[in-house]
């Protein structure tokens, strides 16, 4: 594809775009575009829906083919259906309007009665039931479940109309459930998400007969779309989550499994917990669930087994990964334990950080970002919903969708950064190393009171004794701030440096808030440190691993640091010792930029 | 000011001819693919891009650029 049409393409995803530039974007690729494939469409309905065929044209191009549409006679269903089966049309789209089906239906069904009604109904089943069979040959058929046009009347919960509505649409249910081949697009529920003035056009109804407006025939043809998994462009099968913020609110490694918020009685954990038994219906509807979490598996394995409020359980994941490594590397495991392809995994993140390394590194990843308002998660988890159409009538299978795939591929890999160091380098990490800065004692007492995976000492702080190590003349207390292109991540790593003698230096403490973890943030700014210990004259510097619970993942930092070790003892503790002339640290990390506070 | 660029680029996208065509001898009779279903929808385009209603008895008059325009003009100025 040319330049060109990729810029049309990213136009054509643009929210609320006006007919005119549809029509003319879809038109533009349509020349310069070297789409092979094209899928063809006919439509019948008993309005004017031939605007129905710039969006189909819109959503075809959106998944990379062509849309050819025609569109049938007026009202006649079963002699387009004849027609268009005749000429091997890939897709039928039945789309009616009850109003229409006799003039000014709805204002004159109260005066009809009821066996007038009945028979009206009648008629519209046997013609359905004969549209529906010459369609029999046609692979894919849409068939539009009605509404009313005029607005019901809130003082009685229903009226002569609703009740002819629910015999067509009873007719039209018992219809596709006689025929593999047929899908229902519910024209009410499209009308109540877009709004009743947003989906209907009354004017527009007079004058040409074509009450639906842009804004819902676009969303009708993205149904349609959906509803094929876009004609076979895509089919997702296995959904992966993130545990912190995803799962549960909170941070499960500072807050704890009693302290994450998940149950059914107050937000924000009843959110999580609503969303839970979405994901939950997925996966009884055949979608594989995978965990890829940033945690000690201990902690994660604690909260499937035993938090009480915990819907999805550890039989539900198919596939775990919850450690410490990137999560493109977490995925590429994911996919493979699954013998699925990347193409076919969805991904759900809270943190932007993890969401653009997978974007960048696995852009066939469908990336997904848990909103930062979440109130707006349940918009994310119909989304969710949508891209793995659980909700289709029938499926195709992935082996004859692969080659339509082969192509969007290999665009897709233009964007790829080659290595998750080219995707550390864009994220323009900078760190600040600030000392004795006693503005921010509360903060790092806080900090040593919660972390507890990557902390080398756990050594609890209250804020008076941070003070006094600051003004001790003894110590050096050490504040890490972290900030890349998604924002600034605040003071979230402490340093402490007694100066135990006049030669020596010990790391009393070391740790990192789990936020920033992955981005080696913790090897970048030991020049500082050993520069100010080597300004006291010390001639070693001296740092310990307690080991607990909880920080088993940082029990080789040390020896990943470049200091050597002296001793270990029968617990697992362990000493090391670099020297502070002749002593080599791991290699400054290129893409973190450090300053210096002092 | 009278947005001429604007009716213009409404107009080509929705007759699907090129922007720089589009004048005073834009017509019915010079564009071949300006039929019934492409009016309709050109009407739909043009009161959606200019917040406009067109008047029914217009509809059907709407046959050339120079007509579209003053009907479009006198909507925009009546709103």
């Amino acid at each position: 594809m040319s330049d060109g049409s990729d810029a049309a393409l990213v136009a054509l995803q643009g929210e609320s775009l006006k007919l005119s530039e549809v029509t003319r974007l879809v038109s533009e690729m349509e020349r310069s575009s070297g789409l092979e494939r094209t899928v063809t469409f006919g439509l019948s309905g008993n309005i004017t829906i031939d605007l129905l065929g710039t969006y189909l044209r819109k959503q075809a191009l959106l998944h990379g083919h062509r849309a050819q549409v025609q569109v049938g006679d007026f009202g006649d269903h079963p002699g387009n259906m004849k027609r268009f089966a005749a000429g091997g049309t890939d897709a039928v789209i039945l789309l009616d309007l009850f109003d229409a089906f006799v003039p000014a239906f709805e204002s004159r069904i109260p005066l009809f009665g009821q066996d007038v009604v009945e028979a009206h109904a009648e008629r519209f089943r046997s013609e359905l039931a004969l549209t529906l069979s010459e369609a029999r040959g046609v692979k894919h058929v849409f068939v539009s479940l009605l509404h009313r046009l005029s607005p019901p009347n809130a003082g009685s919960a229903s009226d002569e109309v609703d009740g002819a509505v629910a015999a067509f649409n009873d007719a039209i249910t018992d219809g596709a459930a006689h025929f593999e081949n047929v899908h229902v697009i519910s024209t009410g529920a499209l009308s109540a998400e877009l709004g009743w003035g947003n989906a209907h056009d009354i004017h527009s109804y007079q004058r040409f007969r074509a009450p639906f407006t842009p804004a819902f025939l676009d969303r009708f043809a993205e149904q349609v779309y959906r509803l094929t998994r876009g004609f076979g462009s895509y089919f997702y099968k296995a959904l992966v989550l993130d545990g912190d913020n995803t799962l549960w609110g909170g941070i499960l490694g500072e807050d704890l499994a009693d302290g994450i918020k998940l149950g059914p009685y107050g937000y924000p954990g009843s959110q999580y917990w609503e969303v839970q038994h979405d994901f939950l219906s997925l996966q009884r509807h055949g979608v594989l669930l995978g965990l890829c979490s940033k945690n000690n598996p201990a902690d994660v394995d604690e909260v499937l087994a035993s938090h009480p409020h915990m819907v999805l359980r550890d039989e539900h994941f198919v596939a775990k990964r919850v450690n410490w490594d990137d999560k493109a590397a977490n995925l590429e495991g994911i996919a493979k334990d699954l013998n699925i392809g990347l193409e076919s995994v969805v991904f759900v993140d809270d943190s932007s950080f993890e969401c653009e390394a997978i974007r960048n590194q696995l852009p066939m990843v469908q990336t997904l970002q848990v909103p930062a308002k979440l109130f707006e998660y349940p918009a994310l988890v119909r989304r969710i919903k949508e891209l793995f159409a659980v909700d289709s009538v029938h499926t195709e299978g992935p082996t004859k969708t692969d080659q339509y795939r082969l192509l969007s591929l290999a665009r897709q890999e233009r964007t790829r950064h080659a290595t998750q160091d080219e995707y550390l380098a864009s994220l323009d990490l900078k760190v600040t190393l600030q000392r004795n800065d006693r503005a921010s004692a509360a903060r790092i007492a806080e900090l040593t009171q919660k972390s507890n995976q990557f902390n080398l000492t756990t050594r609890r702080y209250t804020v008076s004794e941070v003070d006094s190590l600051t003004d001790s003349g003894g110590a050096d207390v050490y504040s890490v701030h972290v900030a890349d292109k998604f924002g600034d991540s605040g003071l979230t790593g402490v340093v402490i440096v007694k100066y135990v003698s006049p030669e020596t230096a010990v790391i009393d403490t070391f740790l990192l808030s789990c936020r920033v973890l992955g981005r080696s943030v913790e090897l970048s700014f030991w020049s500082h440190v050993m520069d100010a210990a080597r300004s006291r004259n010390c001639r070693s510097m001296i740092a310990e691993y307690l080991p607990t619970a909880k920080n088993d993942q940082v029990r080789d930092f040390w020896d990943r640091l470049g200091f050597e070790l002296v001793g270990e003892d029968p617990a697992g503790g362990r000493n090391y010792r670099v020297d502070l002339a002749t002593g080599h640290l791991a290699p400054h990390p290129e893409h973190v930029k450090v300053a210096y506070v002092r | 000011m009278f947005a001429d660029d604007k009716l213009k680029a409404v107009m080509a996208s929705m007759l699907d001819i090129d922007v720089s065509t589009v004048g005073p001898e834009t017509s019915t009779d010079t564009v071949a693919q300006w039929d019934s279903v492409r009016h309709m929808n050109l009407i739909i385009a043009l009161e959606e891009a200019f917040g406009i209603s067109v008047p029914d008895d217009e509809v059907a008059t709407l046959t050339s650029y120079a007509i579209v325009r003053a009907v479009v003009e006198e909507q925009l100025a009546g709103a």
